[in-house]
């Protein structure tokens, strides 16, 4: 009540200023009149009474300025004055105004769009209620070389059966599926999943109902679950969709519910939620071929759980057959063991850590800018010395010119805060246009209450950073010398201990700047090491990728004759050089295999060495651009009739038999039941598991694979490789739809882009990351440009008497000149050396954080330094030069 | 001789305007003239004090203010107690007889 009152109150006297005091004056004189009455009713004069009156009263204004001041709102009344007052002065300087305002704008923009993006990518939880308790099932298997092997269906069994710290446990896998029945034939993304998936996740349908473990038994009817967007672009958001029928790779589903439209999963864009059936008695021990997702129970932590399971894991061995053909001691030479990691770790990864290299960036960039703000706020105040020195002389406290200052930055603060937000969405803007960064969970990164907080934050932390130094300076540390200044003026230089403030933060700026610089120019050497190495293919824009998925007819040789139906049909069409058909493009495969050589045995039982492995077609290595080091491409006949034949890498035939050429004729196999395949050819290496790791072993298996006591393995699911000019064109893509329509009308033409955009998003998170460095840099560089430029423009201005002097006493101009370039650079030179030596500390930082980095070289080094000495030069000659000009007699004449 | 003591006993202005204004609406010159009258010219009120405590007392609700036209027709301030008010002023008043009552006897016993 009395609080409301108070607020109430101090708003209406806030918001009627003029009537509250007119209100005050009248009461105030209505006192005195009254008082002045009285007296002479007790018989005084007029006169007399109205001097007694006075005497008693006091000053009217002391009496009416104290009452104004009792109540709170004169504070706030205070302030409002100030920052009037403050932004009157501000405009008349535009020039400096909006150099402090751009300023405070790139690094509170910077900042503010670098959280947004750390805050949507890293800190948010995962969509799912208790997110943090849903971990990915992923393995390590030191044992053949390999530090992420997912997850088996007897590993699923095992952990459900045997574990102790889950709640529920669900595989996954993330595929294509063909729809047939509504419309055109399309192939759309789809998750092949156990029964316990959503419930693991914690997601029940919006429409319908879930998946129950009837749904996972062979002999139940078969069902599918349909997300959001998909029900609604292919049925129009139907209410009547539940008891539908669907064809997915021909087998035709109930439809039993659709899923929230909030659902997304591991940044997978997904139609279709498909119930896997699984055998339990025919699963062997070993197929990682699956990703796996559990959730912990309360409280259980990571380390926890990964020693549950590797408790469970032996177990396994005993539940469930080793594959027929593999080495009896295979599971455990592999040394498999969990390694768990939460959902959101898996899923943003790396990038996460480059992410964190950002936002030191921009932290960087911030102080620079607030080194700049402050140092242009110094060079300001100073030159209000006699302002100040006045009104302090006329008694206005160390408070009240403080709040003075204050104001001045906090304006400059805030508005930049708000400059900067407007920045922050174009940056955001490009970020998530995916174009440009490939990053992770990019549909959660958008402008929130809590970035803008955090904005409002870092602004009025920013204000306060470079609004304070001024103040100590001009109020607190400049207050011994001030009566000098005031008093004539005739000081000839100003105080050394200003100087040394705006030294340090110059030179703070010029080291920073020389930190991002070179931080920019080691990721730049990064960059540039991975865009020369030889990825193992040749002019990736002009290979066309399409993936196209047959339905799987019973026999695996029909399956391989539709495929190169296809393929010949597209070699025909205009402009294609070579065309192959893979398992997999290049970088994006992954399979591993124990690959047994005839000369180079194992012991009995043992597990051989594990290898990539890629199954080909020929035309492949032409449509790739691999060079063929020695031998021969595959032949279509061999492909069908055999004798088996395989092709293998350059540095796994270096490392078996010592030369390309040599591998010829040698034998390999991928299991002790299958025939020998012998080595026809041997390909350039490719660097399969990422352009910055070391090319892996290769072997090259012909797409349908012979073996001798099963029928051929072949794939259903494969990817075209096709070498054009036209590659990437609108025209050249439908041109291959409509081939492949006139060979089956009812498969769609699906994932199409080219090697090269594979290439780019192989690169993505680095190219995303020296962008991102170089903007930086660069913008450091102009802000120190701008900072060292400012206080050199100041200290020559500030000492034209001096150098007036000099002149009038015959010093030459280049003299001079020499003296304050001297000066200039003396700071510059010791910011970049500082900045050198930081540098080595950053790039530590940034190597534990990031793996690949090149190493720092002298040229990474040098150029930076020359460009922030050269820049810092210029900055300095500018005002010198104006300096020098003067005529030293209208200088000794002023003042 | 010196000038007697006419200062306010320190705390007690605001019961004392309360209490003036308990019998009628009174303009601020008004309260302190009643307040040297009453009081035998004991206590003399300093204007300054007095509007600022007007402010007080009015914003913590004890009493409202309204315009009059003034006998000479100009602007007159004048000060009302509110209910809130009049309970403050028993408040004080209790709070105050019980300590002006204690001091008494212990000024007497240890005479």
């Amino acid at each position: 009540m009395s609080i409301w009152r108070q607020v109430r109150h101090g708003l209406s006297v806030l918001l009627r200023r003029a009537r509250a005091d007119r209100d005050l004056t009248d009461e105030v004189a209505h006192y005195e009149q009254e008082l002045t009455a009285s007296y002479e009713r007790h018989g005084m004069t007029p006169g007399a009474a109205r001097r007694a009156a006075r005497q008693e009263m006091g000053s009217t204004l002391a009496l009416r300025d104290r009452v104004r001041t009792a109540g709170w709102e004169h504070v706030v009344s205070g302030l409002l004055d100030d920052v009037r007052y403050a932004f009157r002065r501000l405009a008349k300087q535009p020039v400096f105004m909006m150099t402090a305002l751009l300023t405070v704008a790139l690094g509170v923009g910077a900042t503010a769009a670098i959280f947004a993006v750390v805050d949507g990518v890293i800190l948010r939880p995962l969509p799912y209620p208790a997110a943090d308790r849903l971990v990915a099932l992923d393995h390590a298997a030191p044992g053949i070389q390999s530090t992420t092997i997912r997850m088996a269906p007897s590993l699923y069994y095992t952990y459900r059966e045997e574990s102790r710290l889950f709640e529920a446990f669900a595989l996954w896998n993330g595929n294509r599926a063909t729809v047939t029945g509504v419309g055109d034939a399309e192939e759309v993304p789809a998750l092949f999943v156990t029964p316990e998936f959503l419930d693991v996740l914690r997601i029940p349908p919006a429409i319908g109902r879930g998946l129950t473990a009837a749904d996972g038994e062979p002999g139940n009817p078969h069902v599918v679950l349909l997300a959001d967007g998909y029900w609604r672009q292919r049925f129009g958001g139907a209410g009547d969709i539940l008891r539908r029928q669907l064809q997915v790779d021909g087998v035709a589903r109930e439809i039993i519910g659709v899923l929230p439209a909030s659902f997304t999963f591991l940044d997978e864009r997904i139609s279709l939620v498909i119930p896997r059936r699984l055998r339990r008695a025919e699963e062997p021990l070993i197929a990682f071929g699956n990703d796996g997702i559990a959730r912990l129970k309360p409280g259980v932590t990571i380390e926890q759980a990964n020693a549950d399971l590797l408790r469970c894991l032996p177990l396994a061995e005993r539940k469930f057959p080793l594959n027929p053909g593999f080495a009896k001691n295979a599971f455990r030479d592999a040394r498999i063991h969990p390694s768990l990691q939460t959902l959101r770790d898996h899923l943003v990864g790396e990038t996460g850590r480059s992410l964190w290299v950002l936002a030191g960036a921009v932290v960087v960039l911030l102080l620079i800018a607030c080194a700049n703000v402050a140092n242009l706020l110094l060079v300001r105040a100073s030159g209000r010395e006699r302002e100040l020195a006045v009104r302090e002389a006329l008694g206005a406290g160390w408070g009240r010119l403080t709040r003075d200052l204050l104001a001045e930055a906090l304006l400059l603060g805030l508005g930049g805060g708000v400059l900067g937000t407007g920045l922050c969405l174009l940056v955001l803007q490009w970020v998530t246009s995916g174009e440009g960064s490939h990053l992770p969970r990019v549909s959660e990164i958008g402008v929130s209450g809590g970035t803008l907080l955090f904005t409002l934050g870092v602004s009025l932390t920013a204000s306060l950073l470079f609004g304070c130094i001024p103040v100590w300076k001009a109020v607190i540390g400049g207050r011994a010398e001030r009566p000098l200044h005031a008093a004539g003026g005739r000081t000839v230089t100003s105080g050394r201990e200003r100087h040394g403030i705006q030294r340090l933060l110059l030179m703070t700026q010029v080291a920073l700047a020389t930190v991002l610089l070179m931080a920019a120019g080691l990721l730049l050497r990064t960059y540039g090491h991975l865009r020369a190495v030889d990825p193992g293919f040749r002019d990736p824009q002009r290979v066309q990728l399409v993936r196209i998925s047959l339905p799987a007819p019973p026999d695996p040789t029909q399956l391989m004759r539709s495929q190169q139906e296809i393929l010949q049909r597209f070699q025909t069409v205009m402009g294609v050089e070579a065309a192959g058909i893979t398992n997999a493009a290049p970088l994006e495969g992954g399979a591993r295999t124990p690959v047994y050589t005839a000369d180079h045995p194992v012991a009995e039982g043992r597990l051989p060495p594990v290898r990539f492995m890629r199954s080909i077609t020929p035309g492949y290595a032409a449509a790739t651009g691999a060079r063929l080091l020695a031998g021969r491409d595959l032949t279509w006949p061999e492909l069908y009739a055999g004798p088996p034949v395989v092709l293998i890498s350059e540095n796994m035939a270096r490392e078996l038999w010592g030369d390309p050429r040599a591998a010829l004729g040698r034998r390999l196999r991928m299991s002790l039941v299958e025939p020998w395949s012998e080595i026809i050819g041997v390909l350039a290496d490719l660097r399969d598991d990422g352009i910055a790791k070391p090319a892996p072993a290769m072997v090259y298996w012909p797409l349908l694979r012979q073996r001798s006591n099963a029928p051929p393995a072949a794939s259903r699911n494969v990817e075209f490789v096709i070498r054009s000019s036209r590659a990437g064109s609108m025209a050249f893509v439908d041109e291959l739809r409509r081939a492949l329509r006139e060979v089956n009308g009812s498969v769609p033409l699906a994932n199409v882009r080219t090697l090269e955009s594979v290439y780019r998003k192989s690169m993505a998170r680095l190219s995303f990351l020296f962008v991102m460095l170089s903007v930086a840099g660069a913008v450091a560089l102009a802000l120190g440009i701008v900072g060292v430029y400012g206080v050199m423009a100041y200290t020559v201005a500030a000492r034209r008497r001096e150098i007036g002097i000099r002149l009038a006493l015959g010093a030459s101009p280049a003299s001079v000149q020499r003296r304050f370039l001297r000066q200039g650079l003396q700071v510059a030179g010791a910011g970049a050396a500082a900045g050198l030596l930081a540098s080595v500390v950053s790039a530590r930082v940034m190597r534990s954080l990031l793996s690949g980095l090149a190493e720092m070289g002298v040229a990474q080094q040098a150029i930076p330094l020359a460009v922030v000495l050269l820049a810092a030069l210029l900055a300095c000659w500018v005002p010198v030069r104006r300096a020098t000009r003067v005529n030293p007699c209208e200088v000794l004449r002023a003042d | 001789m010196e000038p007697a003591n006419t200062d306010l006993i320190p705390g007690t202005l605001d019961m004392l305007i309360l209490k003036t204004l308990s019998l009628e609406p009174l303009h601020g010159f008004g309260v302190a003239r009643r307040i040297e009258q009453i009081s035998e010219g004991v206590f003399k009120v300093n204007p300054g004090s007095l509007l600022v405590a007007f402010q007080r007392l009015e914003r913590a609700g004890w009493l409202d203010a309204e315009w009059r036209a003034s006998e000479n027709s100009r602007r007159a301030k004048y000060y009302r107690l509110t209910a809130t008010g009049r309970e403050q002023l028993e408040r004080e008043t209790a709070d105050w007889s019980r300590r002006a009552a204690a001091i008494g006897r212990l000024l007497k016993e240890h005479a």
